[in-house]
């Protein structure tokens, strides 16, 4: 017992000076995160200049989900490459990464469209996110992740809208931060989860950012343009 | 040594990209009380049997009405109150129980709760105090009448604060 705690720092502290190297995959993820938040700051500029900037009280009434929403794919896209380059996972890893992952990228999603197109439209979309991520990072370890990804999403996608909506009046922009403060730990934890889990095997994939690029413009793009013009309930007008 | 730039650059993009974006967030501040001047109508807010009733549930468009929540009356999520046409969002509290609007056009409109539980219609005579034929959309999702899957008339919560 005396061991292992004194293993467990040590472990973290690898894990935080591979972050600084470029040996292992580990050392990539503070670049994918400025890849993506940098993707996504594209898509919004434009966006935000083309069709965006004419709408009536647009910054007061979206400015602080976006940006929130800009945030929220860089921090979970990091983990996509991460998993990548592993490609595969052993049922117990794959199944937590395929639950992280789709839980965090539907809960969020999920809850900043709720704030903005109310419970429906917030729940249908984060379940949507939420499962397709889920799935993509849950497969790396086979169908067990997979059912993973796939019931996380869903939850997790519900989950966020409701929360939303039931804080509209009751500081949901403090709630905002406070989710998203925690969702920035989980996935960092999961980030040090799969290098605690997979430091002693080989990188099994190197390849260039365009899936972090891609990604991130599209999911950007769609949540962005829904939350703005997309549908929304009654009572959100 | 690389890494320190690095989340200096994302920090430096963080602040410049949020402090555009979240200017201004302020005045999303969901309810704005109209500050009366002159003429206000005041109107009784209150819930029987799972719908929202305002007394009288007539008002006149373009003078500013004042809502009185009775609270005790207002069960669970009742309590927070939205009339999309007229942008009027707010949570009663017994403290703080009022809400003033102007309502600048006339007809039939819909006061809901803010989960879509609780539901109501009052009507805005024009200025000449005669009835438009405007009626809004009612919202089609939601349960009618009732209370977040609560009988009708049966006061109490819904899990959201009740």
């Amino acid at each position: 017992m005396a061991n292992k705690s004194t293993k467990e720092p040590s472990e973290f502290r690898e894990f935080a000076k591979e972050l600084n190297e470029s040996r292992r995959v580990e050392g990539e993820l503070l670049k994918t995160f400025l890849y993506s938040l940098l993707s996504s700051i594209v898509v919004i500029g434009i966006l935000y200049f083309t069709v965006f900037k004419s709408i009536y009280n647009f910054i007061p009434k979206y400015g602080f989900y976006i940006f929130f929403v800009v945030l929220t794919y860089s921090i979970i896209i990091p983990s996509i490459r991460q998993v990548r380059a592993y490609k595969r996972f052993a049922c117990m890893s794959g199944m937590m990464i395929g639950m992280t992952s789709g839980m965090i990228a539907g809960f969020l999603p999920g809850f900043f469209i709720g704030a903005t197109n109310g419970m429906f439209w917030g729940s249908v979309f984060g379940m949507s996110v939420g499962i397709i991520l889920g799935i993509w990072n849950g497969k790396s370890c086979g169908i067990m992740g997979i059912m993973e990804g796939l019931m996380a999403g869903f939850m997790g996608g519900l989950m966020g809208a409701m929360s939303s909506v039931m804080m509209l009046n009751d500081n949901i922009r403090a709630a905002s931060i406070v989710v998203f403060v925690i969702s920035v730990v989980i996935m960092f934890a999961l980030n040090y989860m799969i290098y605690k889990e997979m430091k002693s095997n080989e990188r099994q994939l190197k390849e260039s950012q365009f899936i972090t690029i891609a990604t991130s413009v599209v999911l950007t793009l769609i949540t962005a343009l829904f939350m703005v013009l997309g549908p929304r309930s009654a009572i959100f007008g | 040594m690389k890494n320190i730039w690095m989340i200096a650059i994302i920090v430096v993009i963080i602040v410049l990209f949020g402090a555009f974006f979240i200017r201004g967030s302020d005045s999303l501040s969901p309810v704005k009380n109209v500050l009366s001047s002159g003429q206000v109508q005041v109107v009784k807010l209150s819930v029987e049997n799972g719908k929202y009733v305002m007394n009288p549930s007539e008002i006149r468009k373009g003078v500013t009405v004042r809502l009185e929540a009775d609270m005790s009356k207002m069960p669970g999520c009742s309590k927070t109150i939205v009339i999309p046409s007229f942008n009027v969002r707010k949570s009663f509290t017994s403290e703080d129980n009022t809400v003033e609007f102007t309502p600048d056009k006339a007809g039939t409109f819909n006061i809901m709760c803010s989960m879509n539980m609780y539901k109501g219609t009052f009507t805005v005579l024009g200025e000449d105090g005669t009835k438009a034929s405007y009626v809004e959309k009612a919202s089609t999702s939601g349960t009618t009448g009732g209370s977040c899957g609560m009988s009708a008339g049966v006061s109490g919560g819904c899990g959201c604060g009740g």
